[in-house]
């Protein structure tokens, strides 16, 4: 027998609060610097309003859990052409930067940046602004 | 339409990926040496809880998009900010990807200027706007187009020599109050970076 499954939408209204500019020197993982970064400036959640740089290498996901598809942009020498996405530290939510990249013939590649794999090889100029939660609360989903 | 073509991990990635560096990070290439010596700290981030000033953009066609920024965020009398192209295509694009040195200290440089003219349709770019020290203005973009032909076109693209295509481009602009970018020349890199003060 089928379980539907009923799920809410989470709505939340805020504002957004301080800007961070920083630059990642070489070596730096642009997920795991950005969730320092916040957490050194004690902001629990940010948006990211843009990157520009390069990596070592990119290593890139996409797809479900069952479906995740993991590769590996071949460097050194990627240059980041965007990305987008958000920084939490609130327990319950994860950290999720996704974006463009581009190898050393112009080829053209996007996903998931995956935690921890793709360093900075010269520098990476992001720009995160804080997201401050005011009201949060479930809306049922329309049938 | 071209198919999405994915690169296939080489059959050493997943041991690779287990290994770690002395950073914890995981290490699927080997590093890279840098002329200079690393120094701490290896994040340099400035934040301010000023108000920031945003910005839509319409270029029309035929026009250089570098020296149309230059000239409003002179009119503005902006300092530092971010952004992204967001729409529109580009009847010229010059771009440079990074190739291995083959003399000189730096490992990594940029390649010699890829001219892609016709109709180049954007997929997206991001912009850092900052200064060097005698006040020059900087726009440091990289970005993504795809061509007439369907090729892929993505890198550090000069905006100087870029020109809208008719559709012209839309940009959205983020310009800061209170923070400063500046170019210095970094030690360990030996590039001139922008530093955020």
């Amino acid at each position: 027998m089928n379980t539907i499954t009923f799920e809410s939408i989470t709505v939340e209204s805020g504002h957004y609060g301080r800007l961070v500019v920083a630059r990642l020197k070489p070596g730096e993982d642009i997920v795991e610097a950005l969730e320092k970064l916040c957490l050194s400036h004690a902001i629990m959640r940010a948006v990211v309003r843009s990157a520009v740089g390069s990596l070592v290498e990119a290593r890139l996901t996409h797809g479900g859990a069952r479906t995740a598809h993991t590769f590996t942009v071949a460097g050194p020498g990627i240059e980041i052409l965007n990305a987008y996405g958000e920084v939490s530290l609130d327990a319950g939510m994860r950290t999720s930067i996704s974006g463009m990249v581009a190898d050393t013939d112009g080829r053209m590649y996007a996903g998931c940046f995956v935690s921890g794999a793709n360093r900075s090889l010269i520098t990476v100029e992001v720009t995160l602004q804080e997201w401050i939660v005011e009201t949060r609360y479930q809306e049922p989903v329309a049938a | 339409m071209l198919p999405t073509k994915f690169p296939l991990d080489t059959p050493a990635a997943p041991a690779l990926s287990a290994q770690r560096n002395r950073s914890g990070t995981p290490a699927f290439t080997l590093p890279v040496q840098h002329p200079g010596r690393a120094e701490m700290p290896r994040v340099l981030g400035v934040t301010t809880g000023k108000r920031t000033h945003e910005f839509r953009i319409v270029l029309p066609g035929s026009t250089c998009v570098g020296a149309a920024l230059r000239r409003l965020l002179d009119g503005w009398r902006a300092g530092a900010g971010c952004g992204r192209i967001v729409a529109g295509a580009c009847a010229q694009v010059q771009y440079h990807v990074m190739m291995h040195a083959a003399h000189g200290a730096r490992p990594y440089v940029y390649s010699p200027p890829i001219v892609c003219n016709g109709n180049n349709t954007l997929i997206g770019a991001a912009i850092t706007l900052g200064c060097r020290q005698d006040g020059t203005r900087i726009l440091h973009c990289h970005g993504g187009f795809v061509d007439a032909q369907g090729r892929h076109h993505g890198g550090h693209v000069i905006l100087d020599e870029t020109f809208t295509a008719a559709a012209g481009l839309q940009i959205r602009l983020c310009l800061f109050d209170g923070i400063d970018l500046v170019a210095s020349p970094d030690a360990e890199t030996t590039f001139d970076l922008l530093q955020p003060v």
